[in-house]
């Protein structure tokens, strides 16, 4: 007999806002790193902060546009007094911290932790606030409700910020629109950016509900603690603009080539278009358009990559429903991008020594299953899609300069050597987002 | 209905030697007096619901799989060599086979062994079986492969190899590879 799926119904109103929402587009932001000194200050903190962070319920009212989410890293959760059986209970790649899972993330090199900025890669990273909204005027009230929660209380130290805000062109800084492409998740009201995508469990994003494995992702002790919450890993990228401008100018013998290359290279013309719909030439409108610039699906069109090479950034990071090792439903993620730092003005190809980059942010209820494996398997190597075994995201791998990336092609398949990398972690770190009655729990402990 | 089962959340040290990109698995487990040749029917017959097994073992990259029982029908043997990791892959590929429906991968002769989970295979998360197929392996002493090929590449290279000889049993192939970016063909092309 067959069953009919009951709708799952999602706690919005435990569940922080900035944990399922999708980034507004245009958009400013900020990102605060706290260090708790004093347990009992810390508790304080999570009091005053709890009203000025905001729930889940209305995803789409336009009130809810502007928003502040808080996280924690496990020394943070230490730093509050979580006894150690609760701390024991959260998954090993969380208690680690983000540095020490560096050789898995391809951290290395550059981008190695012991030339992160501090405070990352360092026990002090306790508290993570970030703030997101479509413009300053609405950004300015929720920060300063955030800010107001910290500021002046002893025993908490505001260690290091980040602004962040749409570049003029409303791209990031290599050239391209971003922030296009977010899953649809079951009960949470918000539409997915691709209507061919079967919505995903909840489980896949939030703790204490059914995933994608019809189970119960791993949860930490006790339910109140873990019931509502989710992960983020946090990283801040530099990316060298002028090398990657080299590089494609280097390899092309016209501007509208080295327009072609990053499009290969991406999977996306620099207007968001993706390869999948227009292969051959930019169609800024359909870029443009959120209703049609993520329709697409590769297996039946596009097997062989001829249209979006198996290896560009989009498909390695969401390879929907392309013929690769594995389940790509077990490693979907939400992913928000938001830049900082000065744009390289157009043409330019020479490193003006700017700091200027992305800060990534991933939300997802696994860390190990979603973020490292993608991370791990799809960015930093290319068996995956039976590509060769050492091949890396040309955007984003920790490519050195020795690497190569293959454009299938006809009647020959052109390949590019020399790949440098052109994105450097600057530090990250991971963060458990509990849902509003944790972070209660948490303001209570009494140990 | 959600299992409220709990996955062992730390990601431990897995068995399994590894020759380039190929891994092995191997167990050795034993099977409850009586149920040998339940074990074996019950192996046969999820392998065949799932089409050709060559196919199946191409998409998940298994170079091969052998299921021996052993002692009288006491013991299971089963050895694979697949490419990539065991952890993170293995689940992934099974899953792949089976639309991420663990209720559909066909597994119950795990319950005819000794070994067998309590509460058996229908009640054990993904992660838990994950951790059961590990905790029962008896790692190989020794393992060497004869290349660094994935099933994948060793497909390719026969279908290349194929069309090679399609070109060589052209006749005119031999004034086609005189070209100088076919050097390294034409020294293939004597044998």
């Amino acid at each position: 007999m067959a069953t009919v799926e009951e709708p799952v119904v999602l706690e919005l109103d435990d569940i922080q806002n900035g944990a399922i929402h999708p980034r507004p587009s245009p958009y400013v932001g900020a990102y605060i790193v706290l260090r708790i000194d004093d347990r009992r200050a810390g508790r304080e903190l999570l009091r005053r902060l709890i009203p000025a962070l905001a729930d889940a319920t209305s995803p789409m009212d336009p009130s809810h546009q502007a928003w502040v989410s808080a996280g924690l890293s496990f020394q943070g959760l230490e730093a509050l007094g979580v006894p150690q059986d609760s701390l024991d209970s959260f998954p090993l790649p969380f208690q680690q911290g983000m540095a020490a899972r560096a050789a898995e993330l391809g951290d290395v090199g550059d981008s190695a932790p012991e030339n992160w900025e501090k405070p990352f890669g360092t026990p002090d990273v306790h508290v993570g606030l970030s703030a997101l909204s479509p413009d300053a005027a609405r950004l300015e009230p929720v920060l300063a409700r955030a800010r107001t929660a910290f500021e002046e209380l002893s025993g908490v130290t505001a260690l290091w910020s980040l602004d962040c805000h749409v570049l003029p062109t409303e791209k990031e800084a290599f050239g391209f629109r971003d922030g296009i492409s977010h899953p649809a998740i079951e009960g949470s009201g918000i539409p997915g950016s691709n209507p061919q995508e079967k919505p995903l469990k909840a489980g896949e994003f939030l703790l204490g509900y059914e995933n994608e494995r019809h189970e119960l992702s791993p949860m930490p002790r006790p339910e109140v603690l873990g019931k509502n919450g989710t992960y983020v890993a946090f990283r801040k990228l530099h990316q060298r603009v002028a090398a990657f401008r080299q590089y494609l100018k280097a390899n092309s013998s016209t501007p509208q080539e080295e327009d072609f290359l990053a499009a290969k290279m991406m999977g996306r013309w620099q207007s968001g278009a993706p390869l999948a719909l227009c292969p051959m030439r930019d169609d800024p409108e359909l870029g443009a358009d959120p209703k049609l610039n993520n329709d697409f699906l590769y297996q039946d069109d596009d097997p062989q990559g001829l249209k979006t090479p198996a290896g560009s950034h989009i498909r390695r990071l969401n390879p929907r429903d392309s013929d690769i090792s594995g389940f790509a439903r077990f490693h979907r993620m939400i992913r928000r991008g938001t830049s900082y730092g000065p744009m390289l003005a157009p043409g330019v190809i020479d490193d003006d020594g700017a700091e200027r980059g992305l800060a990534f942010v991933f939300v997802g209820a696994n860390l190990e299953r979603q973020f490292e494996f993608v991370q791990s398997e799809w960015v930093n190597k290319g068996q995956f899609f039976h590509g060769p075994v050492g091949d890396k995201d040309p955007i984003a791998g920790a490519n050195s300069g020795s690497d190569h990336f293959t454009i299938p092609q006809q009647p020959i398949r052109r390949r590019l050597q020399g790949l440098p990398a052109f994105v450097v972690t600057r530090g990250g770190e991971y963060f458990f987002v509990p849902g509003l009655r944790a972070l209660h729990w948490l303001a209570d402990l009494e140990t | 209905m959600a299992s409220t089962q709990q996955a062992t959340p730390a990601r431990r040290p897995r068995k399994g030697k590894k020759s380039g990109p190929v891994t092995e698995y191997c167990a050795l487990w034993h099977i409850k007096p009586g149920h040998a040749e339940q074990v074996i029917d019950e192996i046969a017959a999820g392998l065949s619901s799932r089409g050709d097994v060559r196919d199946m073992y191409k998409k998940i990259g298994v170079h091969d799989a052998r299921y021996v029982v052993l002692d009288n029908g006491t013991r299971l043997l089963i050895t694979i060599s697949f490419d990539l990791d065991f952890d993170p892959y293995f689940d992934d590929a099974i899953a792949s086979l089976v639309g991420g429906d663990k209720s559909q991968i066909k597994f119950d002769w795990m319950n005819h062994l000794v070994e067998a989970p309590e509460g058996g295979y229908d009640s054990m998360s993904w992660e838990a079986f994950k951790n059961w197929l590990v905790e029962t392996q008896t790692e190989a002493d020794i393992f060497a492969n004869t290349n660094d090929a994935t099933v994948q590449e060793i497909d390719k290279a026969l279908r290349v190899q194929q069309a090679f000889q399609q070109v060589l049993d052209h006749p005119e192939a031999a004034q086609a590879l005189q070209h100088p970016a076919l050097k390294p063909l034409l020294e293939e092309a004597a044998g």
